[in-house]
């Protein structure tokens, strides 16, 4: 018996349901004419074109990426670390890319989160490396400096300090050096020579802490982009010794404005011309003796007594150093 | 290949347009939304369009894909109740979930009954109110109650379980009301099939006015017919197609076609021994009752406080948005703007913002914040009660002179910890977003109750450079009242809602 259902004519059907396809398609198209910038909070990647694609390309073994990187710049650093980006623009930072990285990569929160800053410098990205770190950190070898402490890993390459932040069940057995492997391949190589040029300080003792400071060094304007070292000696005693270097011009400028600074707190130092050098030494009310070793491109200073236990191996390390080269400038 | 019949192919519509809509709403966030027309599924809705016309005299342009769903109506009948609309077709599943009825009951349950003449009324209120400046159809609005409901509830739910659409579990307020509400409609479907379309939706209505006239509709060959009622036995309409068709009623659904044993039933233009249609039910007498009844509530809420008739300090609308009395006349309370905030910040008003405000979105600032970079709600709208701005506009760059201003951050010196505790922070400070910031701080040296001197840095808010985002409320280590909070005064939106002497920096 023939089924006695009115449908409507076969061609009216078929239209109905090749309108569906038509509609995806047009929802496709339109999908994909956008500004990117309005969705990325007009973040940009940072330095290193292409690093959210490579991160992307290159997960670290065993992990998967979760998602796109995700960019920011100085002006919506606060969207990610809230209430510290400060800190870190303060310090020289450019732009952060954030990548996820899970086991599985359909999972609902990531394994591993990869922080990585753009600081501008490899001396900034030291700062904000040595700020970031805990007591309790245990070096290893990770990019060009690394430490690791609980959940968290960080590294220095280059201009770049890298966070790794592992979570959840799988971060007890995370593997951060290769972990920071993967991310280092992403960012390519790095001039390892650069980072060590910028710890130019002599053998002076057992090194318990460096530091960066970027501005203000113990409140004196005229010390910017510092590195200090505390060294505990033989005798048991600490020794901090600090190191400004720059163009020869950014020199001549600290030693102008050490005499001002002299003249303003009413301090006589004694002056003292060596060869390539000139040893300022100051007798503070305040701070107590201190001294400056000035050459063309560097100035190592201390707040101990200029004596010559300290002297020699600055004086020695000066004249086997070639010149400081700032970042940017050939090598005379 | 066999074509599918035409049932089947409305319920591949029904899957497509449901699914459409799930994804719609699940890709509608900062990661993913892209350039796809996220709101295509409440832009369609003729309801929207007609009463925001009413009450704005405009047709925002989204709006416009209303205009073929009630050309094609007009001449089809009400197909977008079966076809498209995801609430009809959640409650159609539903329905058909939870029936349990022998044959002849669900014979009766289908039959029309005078309860569905409700709709009609609830329509004719809604519209009147429209007419007069109150928008109020986006509380019983399908599309944008089910937009709503599932921003608010149901996606939230899945999100606790790992495998929901949010960055960060969203929290709303009054969540569990809008939840509640929901599971109440849905259950109403165990009672009566598609209780909600047949009884309450006044889209549902506002498409059966347009298709009383339809040419296009089912059809009974009185001939053929043995009047064996089993085209009843899925009528999602209860449109009687058993006898004097009730073409308002009618979803389209054509079940009654593919269930008729005789072919008695056809979809199309009418024949030589069609039968005759069903006359509009509805009581004159009980219509112009509701249109007294509206005409009189119309003043009575707008003789309330609320946001429109005097500004309320929480009442803090997001980027972009038209001034209160426009905002409300174009909000249909969806609830995308919600969806796509990527803070949580933007949340459904309870009553603070007046009756007219209820489910509108404001920002609460001790969920969320509002991104400094961050224009996505006014893209998320679809009526444009919050504008399409740029980053541009919004931070205030070259060509724009000033930031858009949401409110006004204020300090509440015996909650903040430099000023009575003695004790260091300058979160709020650090957080905000403006250059130069607009929280600054003074170094003071303060004498303790114990003698001792304690240097601190007391933060002062410069009111011309505070933009009202709120994070420095959000972040404000004092948790449950923070020392520093967001007002709506100085909002950009308003020229009455501002500090009649200007403070400065």
């Amino acid at each position: 018996m023939p089924n006695p259902v009115r449908e409507p004519p076969a061609w009216l059907r078929g239209g109905l349901l090749a309108l569906l396809p038509l509609l995806v398609v047009a929802l496709y198209v339109t999908g994909q004419n956008y500004d990117p910038g309005l969705l990325a909070f007009k973040s940009e990647e940072g330095a290193g074109g292409g690093l959210a694609a490579k991160l992307t390309q290159s997960p670290p073994p065993g992990l998967a990426v979760m998602g796109a990187p995700r960019a920011y710049d100085k002006t919506n650093l606060y969207e990610y670390i809230d209430g510290h980006a400060d800190a870190f623009i303060s310090a020289g930072f450019q732009s952060l890319t954030v990548a996820d990285y899970a086991v599985d990569a359909n999972a609902p929160a990531p394994d591993l989160t990869a922080d990585i800053y753009h600081m501008g410098t490899p001396l900034q990205a030291f700062g904000i490396m040595m700020a970031e770190v805990t007591p309790d950190s245990q070096s290893v070898t990770m990019g060009q400096m690394g430490f690791v402490s609980g959940g968290v890993g960080l590294f220095l390459h280059g201009p770049y300090f890298v966070r790794l932040g592992a979570q959840g069940p799988n971060a007890a057995n995370m593997d951060f050096p290769a972990a920071a492997s993967a991310v280092v391949a992403a960012l390519g190589e790095a001039d390892a020579g650069k980072l060590r040029e910028l710890f130019a300080f002599p053998d002076l003792g057992k090194v318990v802490r460096t530091n960066y400071v970027k501005q203000d060094y113990r409140g004196l304007s005229f010390f910017k982009g510092v590195i200090d070292r505390e060294f505990e000696r033989a005798d048991g005693g600490v020794l901090t010794l600090f190191l400004m270097q720059g163009a020869p011009a950014a020199m001549t400028e600290l030693e102008r404005a050490l005499t001002v600074y002299a003249q303003e707190e009413g301090l006589t130092p004694q002056i003292t011309s060596e060869s390539s050098a000139k040893l300022i030494v100051f007798q503070d009310p305040y701070e107590g003796d201190w001294f400056v070793y000035l050459t063309t491109t560097r100035a190592w200073g201390g707040f101990a007594k200029a004596d010559a236990a300290l002297l020699d191996p600055i004086r020695q390390l000066a004249n086997e150093l070639p010149p400081f080269t700032p970042a940017g400038e050939k090598s005379p | 290949m066999n074509m599918p019949n035409i049932r089947a192919i409305r319920r591949i519509y029904a899957i497509f347009f449901f699914g459409l809509f799930l994804w719609l709403l699940w890709i509608l966030d900062p990661q993913h939304m892209k350039g796809y027309e996220t709101g295509l599924i409440l832009e369609l809705s003729p309801l929207t369009a007609i009463a925001g016309f009413f009450t704005s005299g405009t047709v925002y342009l989204g709006l416009a894909w209303a205009l073929p769903i009630i050309f094609l109506t007009l001449f089809f009948g009400r197909f977008f109740c079966s076809w498209i609309c995801p609430l009809g077709i959640l409650n159609q599943f539903s329905s058909w979930l939870f029936n349990r009825r022998r044959p002849v009951d669900q014979y009766k349950n289908n039959a029309y009954r005078p309860i569905f003449r409700l709709k009609y009324y609830i329509l004719a209120g809604l519209l009147i109110l429209s007419a007069f400046g109150a928008l109020q159809i986006g509380l019983l609005d399908p599309i944008a109650l089910l937009t709503r409901s599932f921003t608010v509830s149901l996606y939230p739910a899945i999100n606790q379980w790992g495998v929901g659409p949010y960055l960060n579990q969203p929290i709303f307020l009054g969540g569990a009301l809008i939840s509640a509400l929901l599971i109440v409609l849905i259950l109403a479907n165990r009672f009566i099939t598609r209780y909600w379309c047949r009884v309450l939706c006044p889209l549902g209505a506002l498409l059966g006015v347009m298709s009383l006239r339809a040419p296009f509709r089912i059809r009974r060959d009185v001939d053929k017919c043995t009047d064996c009622n089993k085209c009843l036995a899925n009528c999602q309409g209860g449109c009687d197609p058993h006898a004097e068709h009730r073409v308002s009623e009618c979803h389209a659904c054509m079940n009654c076609i593919e269930d008729c044993p005789e072919g008695a039933l056809h979809y199309g233009l009418p024949e030589s021994r069609t039968s005759a249609a069903k006359p509009f039910d509805i009581n004159r007498r009980r219509l112009g009752e509701v249109a007294v009844a509206s005409v009189v509530f119309y003043p009575m809420l707008k003789s309330a406080v609320s946001a429109s008739t005097k500004p309320q300090h929480q009442t803090i609308r997001p980027p972009g948005s038209l001034p209160e009395e426009e905002f409300n006349a174009r909000c249909i309370k969806c609830a995308a703007c919600m969806r796509v905030c990527p803070t949580n910040v933007l949340q459904p008003a309870l009553l603070g913002a007046g009756f007219e405000g209820l489910w509108t979105p404001i920002l609460v600032n001790k969920i969320g914040w509002c991104e400094h970079h961050c224009v996505l709600c006014g893209q998320a709208c679809p009526t444009g009660a919050i504008q399409r701005i740029s980053v541009q506009e919004k931070v205030g760059e070259k060509p724009f002179e000033k930031p858009v201003k949401l409110g006004t951050a204020f300090f509440d010196h015996g909650r903040c910890l430099p000023w009575s505790m003695h004790t260091e922070c300058v979160v709020c400070e650090e957080v905000c977003p403006t250059t130069p910031k607009a929280i600054w701080y003074k170094r003071v040296e303060l004498l303790k109750r114990d003698g001792s001197v304690v240097k601190l840095k007391q933060p002062y808010m410069a009111p011309d450079l505070c933009i009202g985002c709120g994070i420095c409320e959000n972040k404000c280590p004092v948790e449950d009242y923070a020392a520093v909070r967001i007002t709506s005064v100085g909002e950009t939106r308003s020229k009455a809602n501002q500090m009649l002497l200007k403070g400065k920096s």
